[in-house]
């Protein structure tokens, strides 16, 4: 009876209760009606231990680390750097918008800091070479979910510590599917490009031209080789290399670009501390769920009932994506793999699928559908950014939602595009 | 009406108190994380010499900065839900079931709080591994989250309630951001 957890929990979803409420109210619900009422806390004590980790303290120092690039205004040395190589093609800026945003990756794991960065600066710009507004929001919230697919990423943390696999290999196996997002976006790109007679953005530029916006961005484009270089190399923990991050960002932003005033730090500090909070008690509320999963058997039920569909893990794999799109059209990334990570893992790591290979899955799948309508986080900034309506936008961003929906199945029936590095560095 | 008033009044000022009292030590809680951390990268691969205690510290400078801005990422509605139903239902139901979804949201708060005390109370009979502190100091941040989202929640109930029963009433002042995505 306890397993009738996931039913009730469904349907406060549903009704409209905030995720942390749902994860902790329909387990508790149960446990007092089995008159297991002992095991409350055991719940609390596990929200407590799943908020007292190391390792998710790369959460609020990566939140700053953007929040700081962000406003430090590394976002113009990107762009300009971005525009120096391609902004002579036709839909020149465009392809900078996807560039921007594949070189912002490196240094953000969030897709909504890679919209409001990118979009504030490149939707107006977009608009004044000639292009829509609706396609320019488009294409910033389409290209901003690159963000947390290229390391750093937030989700992939919280995938990695509520599902106990390695930060560094998920890190790695992101790279490959994060930069073929941003390729199969510039290529339906430059096919619109000629169906539409995009714009160019600028006559094309020396090389020496090109050396002094690559000498501009230098620092900020040291940030992803200090982070991934770190990790991978096995310098740094991620969260240490996360702390180096914020160091960098700092000595950047403070003294050298001098962006930034030190008068503004208690309120970049503070929004990082807000947005980090609610992860850690989400993820907190994740790892007690987890304990009623288990405490329940209902991984090893849902087991039984997808093997009885098929055994075939292809077949399931298949199945499996469209459902995360589905979901991932309703609720966020991160909520969405804390929620589902701990059900459906070990079933598809059971039918022999890599535990990498199915978080990456999981993470961009559920990465897309934040540019998904109705609920896409990515298209409300976007939409805010611009003025643009979300209606509009999702209409636009069809064409490349496809691009993406095409990644998604590579990688599911490639494993080789996203574990031939973590393989290659010895991480899977 | 009156009291109800009265009642939303006196909860908003508080709760902005504690939210301003939180954001004050928190930024400083942030910094004081990274600074650790950093220390102990310093100390680890510059000075080859690893200090015991940074990892725990920072451990503890986050439990507390959660804590001290939970309840204001609540009140500013920054907590993930699936709204589409509550959108699409007649403003009545809606105001009802938002009102039913607050109600089991108070009971999930106060045991939270309730357990979180008996936690705190537990953390005496141990200390930290890496300095010497009672665990139920930092055990304290969570009776303290909790206690802060139990306020802006009932705070939220009572603005619900008089949205039902008033619905042309407009918003105090210092409640109209209280729960904005709710």
């Amino acid at each position: 009876m306890l397993i009738l957890f996931l039913p009730l929990f469904l349907v406060f979803l549903l009704l409209g209760m905030p995720v942390f409420f749902a994860m902790l109210s329909a387990p508790g619900f149960m446990l007092v009606a089995e008159g297991m009422d002992r095991d409350l806390p055991l719940l609390f004590r596990n929200i407590y231990n799943g908020i007292d980790s190391f390792p998710l303290m790369a959460i609020p120092f990566f939140m700053l680390a953007g929040e700081l690039m962000n406003r430090g205004g590394i976002t113009l040395s990107l762009v300009n750097f971005s525009q120096s190589f391609i902004g002579h093609v036709r839909g020149g800026l465009a392809h900078v918008n996807v560039m921007s945003s594949m070189l912002f990756a490196g240094m953000s794991g969030s897709a909504v800091a890679d919209t409001s960065a990118i979009g504030s600066m490149m939707i107006p710009a977009m608009e004044k070479n000639g292009y829509s507004r609706k396609f320019s929001a488009a294409i910033t919230a389409a290209s901003s979910v690159i963000g947390p697919i290229i390391p750093p990423s937030g989700i992939m943390i919280i995938y990695a510590y509520t599902m106990e696999v390695s930060v560094a290999a998920l890190f790695a196996a992101g790279v490959v599917p994060g930069l073929l997002v941003g390729l199969g976006l510039m290529a339906m790109i430059s096919i619109m490009a000629k169906r539409y007679d995009f714009p160019v953005a600028a006559p094309k530029q020396t090389w020496k031209q090109r050396a002094k916006a690559g000498k501009s961005a230098a620092l900020p484009l040291f940030t992803p080789i200090i982070i991934l270089g770190g990790i991978l190399w096995g310098i740094f923990t991620p969260t240490e290399a996360s702390a180096v991050a914020v160091g960098y960002a700092l000595v950047i932003s403070l003294f050298v670009l001098k962006t930034i005033k030190v008068n503004e730090l208690p309120e970049i500090f503070n929004r990082a501390a807000k947005g980090s909070a609610v992860v850690l008690l989400l993820v907190g509320s994740a790892i007690a769920f987890k304990t009623v999963v288990s405490l329940s058997h209902s991984a090893e039920q849902l087991a039984e009932f997808v093997l009885g569909i098929s055994d075939n893990p292809l077949i399931l794999l298949f199945l499996i994506n469209i459902l995360l799109f589905i979901i991932g059209m309703f609720l966020d990334a991160g909520p969405a793999i804390i929620i589902l990570g701990p059900i459906l893992a070990p079933v598809f790591i059971n039918i022999g699928v890599d535990p990498v290979h199915f978080a990456i899955i999981m993470s961009v799948n559920l990465t897309v559908g934040l540019a998904t309508p109705p609920m896409g986080l990515v298209l409300f900034v976007a939409s805010s950014v611009s003025g643009v309506k979300v209606e509009s936008i999702a209409k636009a961003i069809l064409p490349f939602l496809c691009v993406e929906i095409a990644v998604i199945f590579l990688i599911t029936f490639f494993p080789a595009i996203s574990m031939t590095v973590p393989r290659w560095l010895g991480l899977a | 009406m009156l009291y109800l008033n009265l009642a939303i009044r006196i909860l908003s000022k508080f709760n902005l108190a504690c939210a301003a009292l939180g954001r004050s030590i928190a930024w400083v809680l942030v910094a004081a994380m990274v600074a650790t951390i950093l220390l102990q990268v310093f100390c680890r691969y510059v000075l080859n010499d690893a200090l015991p205690w940074p990892e725990e510290v920072a451990r503890a400078f986050m439990i507390w900065m959660m804590a001290l801005v939970a309840g204001e990422a609540y009140r500013q509605g920054s907590f993930v839900a699936i709204d589409l139903l509550q959108h699409s239902l007649p403003k009545i139901m809606s105001g009802l079931l938002k009102l039913l979804l607050l109600m089991i949201a108070t009971l999930v708060l106060y045991q939270l709080f309730t357990l979180g005390l008996e936690f705190f109370q537990r953390g005496f009979r141990t200390r930290a591994a890496s300095f010497h502190l009672s665990r139920a100091w930092i055990y304290l941040a969570m009776p303290v989250c909790f206690g802060t989202m139990f306020l802006v929640n009932i705070e939220l109930v009572l603005i619900e309630l008089k949205t039902l029963l008033c619905p042309g009433a407009s918003p105090d002042t210092d409640s109209q951001n209280a729960g904005e995505k709710i």
